[in-house]
């Protein structure tokens, strides 16, 4: 089930909503681990027991890791190696396969492995794991109620596409949440904002995108240039609007999500793009793999590797898939460079050169990023250089740019802060809550209305 | 709370749309068929039918609801005028024009499998030995191209298939591509891909000639119209703004016939079954619509008059009434129904000549002309 359905809007929220404001206060945090189980069972009804047993065995970890004086990096290697093992076998094994097995001699040779991936499992690994290292580390208290644990594995809001939420920043939370009018009203309008985000902008900005792959020599430079924007927006507005509503949903619960995505296309660098950027995930491999790997705290070369290894797992965790190994090694190559010649040169060229600069490489990264078979991206990156394109602008790629640019427009306005500012001047008029309202019921309306009318809506982060 | 009545609004706007659409989706009576989309409304999936493990049974659910959303028409029409003045309708699979019609976006032109089709009618027209005409009805996007907003009348892969048509020796083409572009006004119907009654009557009259013979004037033929029509475009577009057309019909003077049809029992003395204007569908006005074989018997036609074999998609239903007063017989296959083999239907029925009457993109694409024998 994803957000931006009508089953998840007008059959599962209602029902989760009424429950939890119905129940007293110390049942809810049970009814919220109930909905979770039911709203990814909906979609994984098998899985859901893979996703029950992950959670059992890092919370039992977790109490014994509490206890014990003498093994507790046992149990902390155990809980890692359990983790890993549970991605490395649904997510990582037919790739592993597909390696190894030229080295072995047929039938097995030409035997391929075809194991389907759980919905969100490198999300709730990834939050399972910062519990038991944060405990480990004393950064958090163990939880010992398996229920407000189980609550905070497969709270639904994050469970399928993030943001990755740690337990140390949402510990207190569960105990006791931020429930009043306000939080329930700003969470309704971050998730207004996150479906509009993708329902009005990256579904259709993603038919496109659509377009112009199926064809991008036949399309012309420039048509390949267009689509390539238009999978810019998609993937932006598709991501960071599920991450609004996932935080606006978190606020309608009574939970504070970390936010995560800060206008990353205003970014000034390769560096700054990732500040912004799915913001969860960085931090989660700085606190839980670089900064253990030694960091920038070992010499040039030591840094250097580190960066390659948390890229390239970056890369990984996105799939299992070679071209997104190349996307993380893609960024990892151009931070390297940043860190080390870079910068300075940066700092000396104007804003809009560095912001072109920085997204000319983000772009040419997303090519690597969207299409994961190698004969589709080399046709695509020869039809973004030239090399392999029929003329400019082909008419119908031309009858698209035009037909789409307001589109785009609006698109690249919303990649930036300027609504946002717009808001901040407006905020002192009597009058503004009121026109805020009455963009968030028009959104709201034209989302349904799109919803009623449409079958593309797909969800680019659900294969993570 | 009085210090923030606009979050207090807000929650309990969101919380009765939550409430209100739900409730809808139970109390409201459950309807099967659309007369706006002109379909089948989808049904409750069953749990047992669907496969869990690849979200066929969530699609299902979603696609149910979908199709029971209560303001449904008016949410779709509210989407489908978004997307039209956001300037995107080039996504759309029908265009509005300026002048305010609808027009079917341009199909997947394939110019090897047109070939595939135009070689069955040069097979079918060596095995049976006899004059075969090939009438395409262009599309109205292309046809009134200039209507369009910038860029999407070229896109229309028409042109392109009727220079292959007209090159093929193997059948007569009835020239009608030069006569639609140079007279383009009120060929095609605004909320429908259908043409008008004087879109066929050129198309009657460039048929006639072709085969050599007179065609009748127009006012040998009663003018009826029926307001209030809308077509397939305008469901397809959910542009419900668009306003409804006058259906024409042409009816010969003084032709009493007999109709009759392969899967309807009984006979008819009616080229038009007015009963269908109180339908979804008015179209299906004209010979009651599509049949797998329709079979026109000219009661008073002279005995020397001939036998035409049409095998036709839905613009056929419109040309055959004209013809009706110069053939002893008329004989409609319908491909896309019958499996009745045509080379069959031209013996049994003694046909003199076959015409092959069908839009453009349906001649190109329809894949039961690949079965054509």
């Amino acid at each position: 089930m994803v957000f931006s359905s009508l089953t998840f809007l007008f059959a599962f929220l209602p029902i989760a909503l009424l429950g939890y404001y119905l129940l007293p206060q110390k049942l809810r945090i049970g009814f919220l681990l109930l909905v979770s189980l039911v709203f990814y069972a909906w979609g994984e009804p098998v899985y859901v027991l893979l996703m029950v047993v992950s959670v059992a065995v890092n919370w039992t970890i977790g109490l014994l890791l509490d206890r014990s004086v003498r093994r507790k990096k046992l149990w902390l290697i155990l809980a890692v190696v359990c983790n890993l093992l549970l991605l490395g076998v649904f997510k990582y094994a037919g790739l592993f396969w597909d390696v190894v097995r030229p080295l072995f001699a047929e039938p097995l040779r030409s035997h391929t492995l075809h194991i389907r991936l759980p919905i969100g499992i490198s999300f709730f690994t990834f939050q399972s794991l910062s519990y038991v290292i944060d405990l480990y580390r004393g950064k958090a208290r163990v939880q010992r109620n398996p229920i407000v644990f189980g609550a905070y594995v497969s709270m639904f809001p994050q469970l399928i596409a993030g943001p990755i939420v740690r337990y140390v920043d949402i510990e207190q939370q569960l105990r006791c949440p931020d429930i009043s009018v306000r939080a329930f009203a700003d969470g309704i309008g971050q998730f207004v904002y996150g479906l509009a985000k993708k329902v009005l902008l990256a579904n259709a900005v993603g038919l496109l995108w659509t377009e112009i792959s199926s064809a991008p020599a036949a399309s012309g430079i420039f048509g390949a240039w267009v689509g390539l924007l238009a999978y810019t927006f998609q993937i932006y507005f598709d991501f960071s609007g599920y991450s609004d509503m996932a935080c606006g949903l978190g606020r309608m619960f009574g939970f504070r999500f970390v936010r995560n995505f800060n206008d990353p296309y205003i970014a000034q660098s390769i560096s700054d793009f990732w500040r912004r950027w799915h913001i969860s995930l960085s931090v989660w491999f700085r606190e839980y793999v670089y900064i253990p790997l030694g960091g920038n705290r070992k010499g040039p070369i030591r840094q250097v590797l580190n960066l390659l290894i948390v890229w390239g797992l970056t890369g990984l965790w996105h799939g299992a898939s070679w071209n997104f190994i190349l996307w993380g090694l893609w960024f990892g190559v151009l931070l390297i460079v940043e860190k080390l010649f870079l910068f300075r040169a940066l700092e000396r060229i104007p804003r809009l050169l560095r912001h072109l600069y920085t997204m000319l490489f983000v772009m040419l990264g997303w090519c690597i990023f969207a299409l994961p078979d190698f004969s589709a991206m080399s046709a695509y990156f020869g039809a973004l250089t030239g090399i392999r394109a029929d003329g400019f602008l082909s008419p119908t790629a031309a009858a698209w740019t035009i037909g789409y640019l307001p589109l785009l427009i609006v698109s690249a306005a919303a990649s930036t802060p300027v609504f946002a500012v717009l808001g901040q001047r407006l905020k002192r008029y009597g009058w503004f809550p009121y026109a805020k309202l009455a963009l968030l019921c028009t959104l709201f309306v034209l989302c349904i209305a799109a919803l009623a009318s449409q079958s593309y809506n797909p969800f680019i982060y659900f294969r993570f | 709370m009085k210090k923030q009545p606009s979050a207090v609004l807000t929650v309990l706007l969101f919380a009765a749309v939550l409430l209100l659409v739900p409730l809808g989706w139970l109390l409201l009576s459950q309807k099967t068929f659309s007369d706006s989309e002109r379909r089948y409304l989808a049904e409750f999936p069953s749990l047992a039918r669907q496969d869990l493990s690849d979200w066929t049974f969530d699609d299902a659910v979603e696609t149910y609801l979908a199709d029971h959303l209560p303001l449904r028409d008016t949410l779709v029409g509210i989407n489908a005028y978004a997307v039209l003045l956001s300037g995107r309708q080039v996504s759309q699979p029908v265009w509005a024009d300026m002048q305010g019609r609808l027009e079917e976006a341009p199909f997947a032109y394939d110019e090897n499998e047109f070939r595939k089709r135009l070689d069955r009618i040069e097979t079918l027209q060596q095995a049976v030995q006899k004059p075969v005409f090939v009438l395409a009805v262009p599309s109205a996007g292309y046809v009134q191209k200039d209507s369009l907003p910038s860029g999407l009348g070229a896109l229309y892969p028409d042109g392109e298939a009727f220079d292959l048509l007209e090159n093929r020796s193997g059948f007569s083409v009835v020239p009608l591509r030069e006569r639609f572009l140079q007279e383009q006004k009120a060929w095609y119907y605004r909320t429908d891909h259908h043409w008008t009654a004087k879109g066929v009557f050129a198309a009657y009259v460039a048929f006639m000639a072709a085969s050599g013979k007179e065609a009748l004037s127009a006012d040998r033929f009663y003018h009826h119209t029926a307001d209030g029509y809308t077509g397939s475009t305008r469901s397809r577009s959910a542009l419900w703004l668009t306003a409804p057309d006058t259906l024409q019909i042409d009816e010969p003077i003084d032709t009493p016939v007999t109709v009759s049809f392969s899967d309807k029992e009984g006979s008819f003395d009616s080229l038009f079954f007015y009963e269908h204007l109180g339908s979804y569908d008015w179209y299906r006005l004209f010979l009651d619509g599509n049949h797998p074989v329709t079979v026109i018997e000219n009661r008073s036609a002279d005995p020397s008059l001939s036998t035409l074999l049409m095998v036709k998609d839905s613009f056929g239903n419109t040309l055959a009434p004209l013809l009706v007063p110069s053939y002893r017989r008329i004989v409609l296959v319908d491909p896309r129904y019958a499996r009745t083999s045509v080379s069959k239907l031209c013996s049994r029925y003694e046909a003199d000549e076959i015409l092959f009457c069908y839009s453009i993109e349906r001649l190109a694409t329809d894949r039961n002309l690949l079965l054509l024998k």
